[in-house]
């Protein structure tokens, strides 16, 4: 069983620090803690290419909520993963396993690591509208993320998540989570969108 | 910009699936070992008078070597050693039809230890396969419990095969029924997707490495007990049905096939009725 696997698409996510978000690279300055000493957020990833081996992962969604405390020990993150409901069984597990960094790749190398506790892995309705002015990260009675206001930056903008590719920092308008024990509804906080393209073998 | 992780170093270091192979191996040399003494004990028991007369010293010498309970109770002793053979059998039968998983497991571990913590999730895999076998350890256990209270009853020889045509089509019919149960699904559902099974039950760290190698193992467990059982019915220590039970076990597992196991089920039911009519007889031999 070796399956190599790639997926590239765009990434969108919002938080609660304030926009630019601090733990951004921002004109090469090395990104740093929250805001408010605690992130709290969603992120979303829309696989334009992809597939897990014979899988194809092409037009698939995942949002991932969670939050973490920069003064807790090794910083670790709660999260729950949401998998577009339209994904066959096979191209759910590998999609959760992508992002929750258990197949390598960039995320197993990165972000995935922090990772402590998953809350659960579930399928949902997952809506992500990507159009200049208007992103939109919409998970079906669990959250709501609206950003439309891009944010002024002085060079480019970095998130480890989506990679080294340079992104577009927005302010949202709303970023809502009701699913508890997540529950934040914010307004006027960070968002970015940036590509993103990882790949691995498993 | 994307990073490949390279899952394992390349190094001397022998690869999980070389580790498996070779611990299988193992186990059925040791049950090719203990056969053949068996082999040659069962010959002196199946002399009605040699086995009082000449045969006695013979079989107590093998009895000590490698030792199966042939004549009348068990000892405490025996117990020990009938359930250190059907663990290592469960061992043999089942690592292969594992290996999937726990590679897996290996691959997953680590690339998240290259990443992080490179020492501190070194011997999880190992944990997480002795947790497997620990499950399985557990099913040996109570498999040689009934093969125990089956030879005090005289219902098995002393091979720990079936005497008794209800007794093996009992189990024959347990089987079959079993390929149609729910739980028999659940189980092999998540036995076939080992990515799906390092998602909804991963645990870090050591103790996780060794929590999810039992639960896997119960899974494999609520899978194939029942298939297992057919070993009272086709010959506890007959190799040859042992390879074949543990075969059907891996191409049920790989194949996803919906159809299989339940054909396997027409089969086992179909060959319960011909025992119990007595249509065909209870011992087989191969």
């Amino acid at each position: 069983m070796n399956h190599s696997w790639s997926v590239s698409g765009l990434y969108l996510e919002a938080c609660n620090c304030e926009s630019i978000c601090p733990c951004r690279s921002h004109d090469g300055v090395p990104g740093g803690n929250a805001t408010y000493d605690r992130c709290e957020f969603a992120l979303s990833w829309k696989i334009e290419d992809g597939h897990f081996g014979e899988v194809d992962l092409g037009g698939r969604s995942a949002v991932m909520t969670g939050w973490y405390a920069d003064a807790e020990p090794g910083v670790p993150w709660r999260v729950r993963v949401f998998v577009d409901d339209e994904a066959s069984a096979e191209a759910h597990d590998a999609i959760a396993a992508i992002f929750l960094g258990r197949v390598g790749g960039h995320p197993a190398a990165t972000y995935a690591p922090a990772i402590a506790e998953v809350l659960g892995i579930e399928r949902a309705d997952i809506t992500l509208t990507h159009s200049e002015r208007k992103w939109r990260i919409g998970v079906e009675g669990r959250v709501e993320v609206r950003a439309s206001h891009r944010t002024e930056a002085h060079g480019p903008v970095v998130c480890g998540i989506p990679g080294a590719n340079p992104g577009t920092e927005y302010t949202a308008e709303q970023l809502r989570v009701t699913d508890k024990p997540f529950q934040w509804d914010l307004a006027g906080r960070a968002s970015f969108v940036a590509p993103f393209a990882y790949d691995g073998s498993f | 910009m994307t990073t490949s992780i390279r899952l394992r170093p390349a190094s001397s270091r022998l690869s999980t699936a070389a580790v498996l192979l070779l611990i299988t191996a193992a186990c059925w040399a040791y049950l090719f070992a203990l056969r053949s003494e068996m082999g040659d004990m069962s010959a002196v028991a199946d002399m009605p008078d040699m086995g009082a007369v000449s045969g006695i010293g013979e079989m107590e010498t093998a009895r000590s070597i490698l030792a199966m309970p042939m004549t009348s109770a068990w000892t405490a002793g025996d117990f020990v050693l009938m359930w250190t053979m059907w663990a290592v059998m469960m061992a043999a039968m089942m690592i292969p039809s594992a290996s999937p998983m726990i590679q897996a497991y290996s691959k997953t571990v680590n690339s998240a230890a290259t990443s992080r913590s490179p020492s501190a999730l070194s011997g999880s895999t190992n944990l997480f396969v002795v947790g497997y076998l620990i499950a399985w350890s557990g099913f040996a256990a109570l498999a040689t419990t009934a093969q125990w209270a089956l030879h005090d009853a005289t219902l098995v020889d002393a091979m720990g095969t079936s005497t008794s045509r209800w007794i093996s089509g009992a189990v024959l019919f347990t089987a079959g029924a079993y390929q149609f149960s729910k739980i028999k699904d659940a189980c092999l559902g998540k036995c076939r997707t080992p990515l799906g099974f390092l998602l909804s039950e991963w645990r870090s760290g050591r103790r996780g490495a060794l929590t999810m190698g039992l639960h896997h193992g119960t899974l494999c467990i609520g899978c194939c007990w029942a298939l297992m059982a057919l070993l009272f019915v086709l010959g506890v220590m007959n190799l040859w049905w042992i390879a074949l039970v543990a075969t059907v076990v891996l191409v049920e597992k790989v194949t996803h096939s919906t159809m299989l196991p339940r054909v396997l089920g027409v089969a086992l039911i179909s060959w319960s009725v011909l025992i119990m009519t007595g249509l065909v007889e209870t011992g087989v031999s191969v």
